[in-house]
């Protein structure tokens, strides 16, 4: 893990914690019900000033009652360090509740020095009985993934794979040094910054689910409550908003539900909009 | 005639010969543009009829009411063949249910044959005459008002007929301004009706624009998910029977025609959410802790609707 930070010595591996400034660590889902067999897109987004190659002790939440059909990772740096993004494509496995744990990551604290572990906030899925017919409904599923059944079978076992070597590479194990430290209080959630990485998804993919992820940040950055519509944000913030925010939560919406001959152009639109409500 | 032919215009026309009430009509012209038929409860002298008339000389159509009374029969509602003794020939007599705007006022004061004439006219949309089929004009839609009090002597519809209804407009009191406004406006003279701003052909128009708006296959479920709350024991604890799959398309059918009045040719979670309360309010049959715990519908809908998640 920590021979992945640039330019550190190799005696910084092994059993000792890296240290860094943890500035966001996040968990978000695309959507908060899905029936049985429906794709759920996780996304664990963490930033930490220092510049990093890779991120191998972050321990990804209990997925109980949840199927992984997929995990992407993506790094990137810039000036501000190094953002970390990783969507688990679940699925639910039977009608109920999922409760995700919260992401974590053990680290020095760069703040204070001391050993800690960074949380991300929890997550509450409601999965429900599937409502249509089996068959029809895994297709759906294949066409939306853009996998054939062989490829879901393919990409299980390569995530299964991945998965033992993640189980293998991140034990949770318990703080070799933590136990004595203060507790660690939970890294505080930047809905700026979870915005920022949904942008650069949106514009490197530029797909329907990237403009769904776009929203879904853009709604946590303007503080929308779960079971609130745009209307009923819209009324509820009334004159606390900025302009321009209402008018990208506008075509946000607008990008995540129109047809699909007129998607690109609304995405267009919708990055425009976004990148006016960072700027400010 | 005016040059916008947009559903808002209608919207508009409706609203200028009724003060207050935007939701009623609105509803009204989305049932309109969905195909469907509306169920309207609220006490008298709220404006329903006039609504309904105001609806039909905005489209252009014809408007025709039929009050419902014990002694009714389904011939007084279809119509009837009529021995003619100079021509020696049967003639047929249309009933009123021949119109674009059919006003069925106290729907639940005829008995069940007489119901059941008008709601199979309205799932069919032509009524047979002695041999003759007979189609009904186009557009055709079917606004039954029932009146909330005074339910001695009716005959309550069951709610596989409720069900045949897109949805269910609650017509509630108008605000002290709006009923300030009603006696300055209406006091001395009947209410102006706003006449063609569109004609029928634009009705169906906008019928086939409705068919072709863009839903989500994520609304899609939203729209399921919504329906099934209201069989789920736990997200509807007070309701004994939930909603059929008919809940599910008339709502899809609203939430498209919704999108188009917007102006817009995709539904978004907006549209699903606010009018699920009209589309489930009347296929929903309520058990005894609903009573006794002093809950009103109202309320144990919206909460069934908000235990589902917006996407």
């Amino acid at each position: 893990m920590a021979c992945a930070l640039l330019g550190s010595p190799s005696s910084v591996c092994g059993q000792q914690l890296l240290r860094l400034h943890v500035d966001a660590l996040g968990m978000h889902a695309d959507r908060s019900t899905a029936v049985v067999g429906s794709a759920i897109h996780v996304t664990i987004h963490l930033h930490v000033r220092e510049h990093l190659s890779s991120i191998d002790n972050l321990v990804l939440p209990d997925l109980t009652n949840l199927q992984i059909l997929g995990d992407e990772r993506r790094i990137a740096q810039d000036s501000s360090g190094t953002d970390y993004l990783e969507t688990l494509t679940v699925t639910g496995i039977a009608p109920g509740i999922a409760h995700l744990t919260p992401a974590h990551l053990d680290a020095i604290d760069a703040r204070n020095g001391r050993p800690s572990r960074f949380s991300s906030n929890d997550l509450t899925l409601r999965i429900t009985a599937s409502t249509t017919q089996p068959r029809l409904f895994s297709q759906r599923l294949s066409r939306r993934i853009g996998l054939t059944i062989g490829g879901v079978v393919a990409a299980l076992a390569i995530v299964l794979a991945v998965l033992l070597g993640i189980s293998n590479a991140r034990p949770q194990r318990p703080l070799p040094s933590a136990a004595a430290a203060a507790p660690a209080a939970p890294a505080p959630l930047h809905p700026r910054r979870t915005l920022e990485t949904a942008l650069a998804a949106l514009r490197a993919g530029r797909t329907r689910d990237e403009a769904i992820q776009a929203r879904a940040a853009l709604r946590e950055f303007a503080g929308a409550r779960s079971d609130e519509t745009l209307e009923a944000l819209l009324r509820r913030l009334d004159g606390a908003t900025t302009p321009a925010l209402r008018v990208a939560l506008r075509l946000a919406e607008r990008a995540a539900f129109i047809g699909e001959a007129r998607l690109q152009s609304a995405i267009d639109e919708v990055i425009t909009a976004i990148e006016r409500v960072l700027v400010q | 005639m005016i040059a916008t032919k947009r559903p808002a215009a209608i919207v508009d026309a409706v609203a200028g010969t009724i003060i207050g009430q935007r939701d009623v009509v609105e509803g009204l012209v989305l049932a309109l543009i969905a195909g469907g038929h509306v169920l309207l409860e609220g006490v008298p002298g709220l404006a329903k009829t006039l609504a309904c008339r105001a609806l039909a000389a905005a489209i252009g159509g014809e408007f025709k009411r039929i009050q419902f009374t014990p002694d009714l029969l389904p011939s007084d509602i279809i119509g009837t063949r009529i021995f003619d003794q100079r021509t020696a020939t049967f003639s047929t007599v249309r009933g009123p249910i021949f119109a674009n705007v059919v006003l069925a006022d106290e729907i639940n004061r005829a008995p069940a044959k007489v119901q059941s004439a008008l709601l199979e006219g309205m799932q069919e949309r032509q009524a047979t005459i002695g041999p003759e089929s007979l189609p009904f004009p186009v557009p055709f839609i079917v606004l039954a008002t029932m009146n909330p009090l005074d339910s001695d002597g009716t005959y309550a519809l069951p709610l596989a007929q409720m069900d045949r209804f897109l949805m269910k407009i609650l017509v509630r009191y108008p605000s002290r301004d709006e009923e300030l406004a009603i006696v300055e406006r209406f006091g001395a003279q009947t209410p102006p009706l706003v006449r063609d701003v569109a004609a029928p052909t634009d009705v169906l128009r906008w019928q086939e624009e409705a068919r072709r708006v863009h839903i989500e296959p994520i609304l899609r479920d939203y729209i399921v998910e919504l329906v099934r709350a209201t069989r789920d024991r736990d997200a509807s604890p007070y309701v004994e029977t939930g909603a059929s799959p008919r809940a599910s398309l008339a709502l899809a059918q609203l939430a498209r025609a919704r999108a188009l009045l917007d102006g817009r040719d995709f539904v978004l979670p907006d549209d699903v959410r606010s009018l699920a309360p009209a589309v489930l309010r009347h296929r929903i049959q309520f058990n005894h802790r609903l009573f006794a715990e002093g809950i009103e519908p109202e309320e144990a809908i919206t909460r069934a609707i908000a235990a589902v998640p917006t996407p």
